[in-house]
This record gives C-alpha cells, structure tokens and sequence, in this order.
C-alpha cells in the first residue's frame, strides 16, 4: 500500500489499487470506535448518454438512472439489504449528485462481517420488475417532496442562468422520466459504471488498513464482477459565457431569496494549476463576503438581507462563485456585491487569517470519520485524483494572490431571484 | 477519557479530559424555568451577546479575534427543553499541541467578554444592536411558513390542547409578541439569566493542566445567581379530551402530515427507555412499521417517520405525500399502533428498535461537543451513565411494549392539505 498524507502527517491515508482497477483508500483512526465505508460509482445525473459494455452503440438513459439505480442497489435475491444492515446495527445511506453515486455504511463492531455483505450488496446486482415498478412511486413522491422546497426552486433557475447546456436536468428525473426505468437499463447502466474500474472505496475510522485490504482482495462479489472495460459516455461540453445575466420564478416563499453567480474557467491563467485558482477565488470571496467582512457588516447593519452564504458551483473546468440569501432589498444587495467587487480592498493580515481558517477547518475534519471519508472524495471527484489540501494550501502566495485577483474579471455573471407567488414580477 | 465535576460556589465545572480529539469544546449554559416572554427574550439575547461587546463593538472584530485565535466564531444558542430554557454559549478551540497553550484562557477570555461585558449603556443594550436582533427575530417567524412539515407539527400541537402548556411553546414566537419586547425588558431578561439560572460549564478535549483551567475559571467566572427549577418532563393530565383533527389548504405539491401523541401517566424507566424503543419499533427506524408498510408496501411515501421528545412526553409523526393518500396513511398510522399494541410484531423488530437506540447511545463520545452534550443532559435529566442505560434497554420485553402501548393516545392531527 502506498502511503499518502492528509493534512501533513497528521493523518496516514494508504492507498491501493487492484489488479481490476478498484481504488482503494484508508484512512485509518484509533482515537474514534466507528468505522465508514464509502463506496462510489464514478456516475451521476449528469451523464446521459453512454455506449454499455460490449456493445458498440449509444443508448439514452431515461433522467433520473443514476438516482433511480441508488435507490435499488440495496435490493437482493432475500430482500432489502438495508434491513440486513439493521440487524448488524448498522448505519447506511446513499445519496445521488450530478457527478457521483455514494453509498456508505458506520458501524463499530464485526467490520469484516459487514465490509464483506457491503461489497456483496454493491456488485451483486439484483434488479426484480415488481419492485421497480413499487420504486416509481416512492421517487415519485420524492420528487413532490423537492418541488415544495424553495431552495430546490431557486437552484432550478440559478442552473438555469449559469449553465448553457450542462446540469440542465433534475437528479431524480421527473414522474414521466423515471416511468420509463425498467430492469434492462438498469442492467446495462449497472454493468458498464459499476465495473470495479469505475467505483472506489474509501474507508476511514476504527480500521486496521492491511485486515481492510485483505477482506477486500478476497471478497468473491468483487472478483465476479466484469472490469476494465473502457466506460463511454457523452461528455456535455460547457460554453464559458452565462446562459443569462437575470433569472426569476416564484415559489413557496415568504421572503423572496436570491443568489448571484460568477462563472470561470479554472485554466484561465495559464501559471496557475486549477487548485491554486479555486483556492484563490474562494479566499477572496470569504475575504469580501464572509462573515466578518466589511460588506456583511453593512448588509445586516442597513438591514439589507436578513441572512446570506457564499456557495460554489462545478462542472468540468467550469468553476462558479456566488453569494446566496434572502432580502426584500434585492437590487441593493446586487449593487452593494458590485461595488464591492469594483473596488477591492484587500490586505495581507485578511489574506493569512483565511489561510489560518481553512487550516483549522481541515485539523478539525480529522476528528470526524465522514469529513475525512468526503474530503478524500470530493478530491478524487473534482481532481481526479487524491491531493492533501494542505499541500495546496502550503503553495499558497500573497503576491501571487494579488496577481490573480488584479487579472480576475466579474463580468460573466447571473443573478437570480425567486419571489412569493403573489409578487412575481 | 476522564469526568471531573467541580462543584464551585454558583456553579458546576464539568471536565472531560480525552486525548482523541483535535479540538476543544467549551461551553457555558443557563438553565432556567421556561416561558413563552422569556424564549423570545432569549433568542434575542444570543444574537445580541454574539453580535458585540464593549470590547469588540462590531460582529466584524468578533469573527477577526476567534479568527486569529484559530477559533470557529463563538455560538450561542437558546432552545425549550421540557419545562426548562436552557441557552448555551460555546465556543471551539483548537487543539493546544497546534498552537500556544495560552490560547486556551484567551478564547475562554473572549467568552467571558461576550457574556458578562455586553455592549449596554443605561440598563438597556445598544439601541442600534438591539433593533437589528429583534428584527432578525421577526424575519425568522416569517420564514418558519417556508418550513412546511415544522410548521404542521406546530399547528398539531397547538390543537392538541385547548391551554396554555409549556409543550406548546416553540423557537418561532408570534409576531406580535416579539413587536412587544423592549430594550429595557431585553436588558432585565439578561439580567435574570445571570442570576436566576442554573449554570454550569463544560470543558472537553484533551486539557493538560486541569487544575490551572479550574482555578482561571473559579478567578474569571463569579456569580451570585440562586435558582430553583421546575421538574424538567412535563407531563400530560387530558386522556379524557377527543382526538382534534384540522385541515389546512396550501399550494404545496404534496400534503404534509403532523400527528401528535400524548403519553399518559409514564414510570419513570418508560419515559427513559420504553418509550423510545416503542417509538423506533413504530417510526423511528429504516425496519418500523411506518417506514415498511407506508414507504416500502404501499409506495405512497418517500418519508413517513415518527420521533420522540423525552421531556415533552410526545411522539409527533410527520409525513408527505399526495393528497389522495391521506386516509391510507392514517389508518396505517392507526393499524400499527393498534399491531404494537396487540403485541403483533417480531422478536427481531425489537431488537432491531434496541440495537438501533443502544448504538446511538454509544455515539456519546464521537466529538467533544456530543461528550458536552451528553454530560450536561445526565446533569439536567439525572439520567445513568451509558452502562446502565445500555443494561435497561436490554431489559425491556414485549410485555413492556403492550403496556405503554396502553399508555399512549393520538391528540391531534394537522394535515397541510395540496390545494393544487
């Protein structure tokens, strides 16, 4: 096993990769008496489009697969596996984005027992027409459960502005979409993502790493499954300019809520990696923006919002930056964002204390098996591979801070809003 | 991981030394007898106590200090617990092997500052702050109807009595009664905080020179408060009162269900240990009856669940779904309580419910904010420790799930009804 570091020493991450292309990630913990499981298949939403394993043609998937997939994964010749996890008092869940699909388990005790009937439930498909159909009112009603949440609304119409053609449907699909599932896609969509070369595993707690291991390479579910197989899918390729500058709706709000984006390339300074450049446009954003700032200073004082947060936005080399909330106040809130993005003030003491923050935040992550279990995946996900923040944040520079921001535009923009009902305008 | 509680002249210290974790929790909390006026006093008073003090007058040094300090911002939080208001000011330090040890007594400074140096001139805080408080308030209850189901589960439990009771009371206080508190009131409200409650400090993480972190507390930390605090648990004394039912119409795609029910007359290792393994056996797990037979048999639900408030004596139901479901899922609501009531349901569901709440038990020590937690709870509650609890659970028969059963009853019901 190759040893990696999270947060310097602090934290051993071993690493290996099988002979059928299963990557593996340990981050083992003696101070905490749980350990979690991660299981990931490199498919989300956004994929739509794919060629399945030995066959040479493009099929479409209805919207909402992968989410769909999620939800019948755990279903096995005997039943819900989930139930099977209750009785070994263990804890599961899973959860379906436009990138990835993420399953876990946390337990504390019979790990070998419970890693191996995680890794059976994961590559032992077992898809029964009845209770897809059963499945379709479930998602149905989950799907209702969404349409009711203004925040749901209001991430509708922000992709909506941002995004030319990416991230344009719904993770779980619609009613009609998810109508169409049945076992056959299901099947193939399972057998051409699934494969152990396109899904990792990442485990962190209570856990000996080798003993981990070794469960792994002789789990029997695992050696059946097909691997190494090139996994082809349509890539949406992503325009740099906003779709729009301005988007509305309403919804079930009583105080209307709004956000304003900022799209980039991350290659877009040529000196910079991608990391580096994410890092610094969030470092200014908190600077500008975050708790603490002049800016919000002045937006609670004058009553301008009643509360806000900076949220980000990914998809490809496509980064987005924005600030989100709620204000009767809209127009001023965008103004007062302007202004303070045409006149920055920035300084080196506001500079470390965010470098001294996001240290704090990645040595309190250790403490917390799922935090740890995440940021691993987050960074396999989003880099393509696993890098130590730290390392990213030890090559962190005022100067070249200074550089970035002075190069740095804020014209590719969009601003949304979502209004009671009764107010749309 | 060792417990230490220091009994000091106005008020406890409880230590939790433990070496697994990189950070420390400190936190100082107020229990006092609740009432309505004195939550909404109290929500303002957090904001206002964490916004600024004499020494930092803006919200802006605050964040820069706990920042230098390698600190998350200092967090106050005031909730009804039973017939009780406990309000808490913690903050998180970073573990000392990372920095200076005097960083420790600094963040505990800065609480301090916070606390007993707030921004008031006159016996009434800072005009300016005040207003933007009670403003904050305000908006708060008017977003709270953007939360569909906590907003259903509120109007539940107003219906299911016709009196005033401390159940009832929620973090939302109406509009009009916040429109009533002054500054003077705000200042006065405080005041009793500090002299009226039942305080107590925590610290947790590895702490490597306790007897120093003692004595700096006992010199910073001087109070003359005497208090006398009602029995945490509320209990209920209308079985006889029918069943309430209220439909509300709404533009929501899909209704949301509150239902409320009352337990009568429970001993007092029901309330800890039966009930809730009752509650994990009828909605509480992935394996209940509600998850089962609403979501998984039926398929006309994608949450169904139920949970259980120790100290309010209340199991509260919650669910979504179309609006042509409503009766099924009541009457399944009604069939599994009638199943656990007849003793129809497996040895493995029982166990699944105690093996479900025992592991929840053992999370006590997976940070030291729930360590915190957990210690100040056995304070207020007189609960054992995690052994004992553990044993009892064990204990617990069919026979003990039948005889709440007995015990039990449905108060209300509030259905958020789609109008679409």
């Amino acid at each position: 096993m190759i040893k990696l570091t999270y947060f310097g020493e602090e934290q051993i991450v071993y690493y290996e990769k099988l002979d059928n292309g299963l990557e593996i990630f340990i981050a083992p913990n003696k101070m905490v008496n749980s350990y979690r499981v991660d299981l990931v298949a490199k498919l989300g939403a956004s994929v739509t489009e794919f060629i399945p394993v030995k066959e040479k043609e493009y099929i479409k998937m209805p919207l909402g697969t992968a989410h769909f997939l999620e939800h019948k994964l755990f279903d096995t010749k005997d039943g819900d596996a989930t139930f099977l996890f209750d009785d070994a008092g263990v804890v599961t869940n899973a959860s379906t984005n436009y990138y990835y699909t993420n399953y876990f388990i946390e337990g504390k005790k019979q790990f070998k027992k419970n890693l191996n009937l995680f890794l059976d439930v994961f590559y032992t498909p077992y898809f029964e027409k009845d209770r897809i159909e059963n499945e379709k009112g479930i998602i149905g009603e989950e799907i209702d459960m969404y349409i009711d949440d203004p925040d749901w609304v209001l991430y509708r119409i922000e992709k909506e502005s941002v995004f030319n053609k990416a991230l344009k449907d719904e993770v779980a699909g619609t009613r009609e979409t998810i109508s169409e599932i049945n076992a056959d896609i299901l099947e193939k969509v399972y057998n051409t993502f699934y494969q152990p070369s396109n899904t990792f595993l990442v485990i962190s707690g209570k856990v000996n790493p080798k003993e981990a291991l070794d469960i792994i390479k002789s789990n029997e579910s695992i050696k059946k499954r097909m691997s190494n197989y090139p996994v082809i899918f349509k890539k949406i390729h992503e325009d740099l300019p906003v779709n729009r500058e301005y988007g509305a709706g309403t919804g079930l709000v009583v105080i209307p809520k709004l956000s304003y984006y900022f799209k980039y390339d991350v290659n877009e300074f040529k000196f910079l990696s991608p990391e580096k450049f994410k890092a610094y446009l969030n470092i200014l954003f908190y600077i500008l923006f975050g708790d603490g700032s002049d800016f919000s200073e002045k937006i609670h004082e004058e009553k301008i919002a009643n509360y806000f947060y900076i949220d980000t936005m990914y998809y490809e080399n496509i980064y987005i930056i924005g600030i989100c909330g709620e204000s009767e106040y809209a127009d001023i809130f965008k103004d007062e964002i302007d202004k303070t993005l045409e006149n920055l003030q920035i300084n080196k003491d506001d500079f470390e204390r965010e470098i001294k923050v996001r240290n704090s935040i990645i040595i309190r992550e250790l403490d917390n098996i799922s935090d740890v279990s995440y940021s691993i995946i987050r960074s396999i996900i989003n880099r393509g591979k696993y890098i130590d923040d730290k390392e990213i944040l030890d090559s962190l520079k005022y100067e070249e801070f200074l550089d970035v921001i002075n190069k740095l535009s804020f014209d590719n923009k969009a601003f949304n809003l979502l209004l009671p009902k009764e107010k749309k305008s | 991981m060792n417990y230490k509680k220091i009994k000091c002249d106005n008020y406890n210290i409880h230590l939790i030394n433990n070496k697994k974790y990189h950070n420390i929790s400190f936190a100082v909390y107020f229990a006092d007898n609740i009432s309505k006026e004195k939550l909404a006093y109290h929500n303002v008073l957090v904001n206002i106590l964490t916004t600024a003090s004499k020494k930092y007058d803006t919200r802006s040094k605050i964040v820069k200090k706990t920042q230098d300090l390698y600190s998350i911002s200092p967090y106050a939080v005031t909730l009804r617990c039973g017939n009780l208001l406990v309000t808490k000011f913690s903050i998180s330090i970073l573990n000392s092997k990372y920095l200076d040890k005097k960083i420790i007594k600094e963040n505990i400074l800065l609480i301090k500052e916070l606390l007993l140096n707030p921004l008031v001139e006159d016996e009434k805080f800072n005009d300016k702050y005040f207003d933007l408080a009670l403003n904050q308030e305000i908006k708060k209850t008017e977003r709270f109807k953007e939360f569909f189901m906590t907003y259903a589960t509120i109007k539940a439990l107003n219906l299911s009595s016709d009196k005033e009771e401390n159940y009832k009371i929620s973090k939302y206080i109406p509009i009009d009664m916040l429109k009533k508190l002054t500054n003077k009131g705000l200042y006065k409200s405080y005041k009793e905080m500090l002299n009226n409650s039942k305080i107590d400090f925590c610290i947790s993480g590895n702490l490597s020179n306790e007897q120093e972190l003692i004595e700096f507390i006992k010199k910073e930390f001087k109070f003359t408060n005497k208090y006398l605090l009602n029995e945490v648990f509320i209990n209920h004394y209308d079985k006889d009162n029918e069943m309430k039912i209220q439909f509300e119409k709404s533009d929501v795609e899909q209704s949301k269900l509150a239902l409320v029910i009352k337990a009568y007359d429970l001993t007092d290792f029901e309330r800890r240990y039966v009930a809730a393994i009752y509650n994990g056996l009828f909605g509480g797990n992935s394996t209940s009856f509600l998850n089962s037979i609403v979501r998984e048999e039926n398929a006309i639900s994608y949450s169904t669940y139920s949970y259980y408030n120790r100290s309010d004596n209340i199991i509260i139901v919650n669910g979504g779904f179309s609006k042509k479901n409503y009766e099924i899922v009541k009457n399944i609501i009604y069939e599994s309580m009638d199943r656990i009531a007849k003793g129809k349901f497996t040895k493995k569901m029982l166990l699944n419910a105690k093996k479900s709440f025992i592991n929840d038990l053992l999370n006590y020590d997976e940070s030291n904010s729930s360590l915190i937690s957990f210690f100040y709870g056995k304070e207020i509650f007189k609960g054992p420790d995690v052994k004992e609890r553990i044993d009892n659970v064990k204990k617990i028969t069919k026979q003990d799930i039948i005889n709440i059963s007995k015990k039990l009853k449905i108060a209300s019901i509030y259905n958020l009804e789609s109008d679409l």
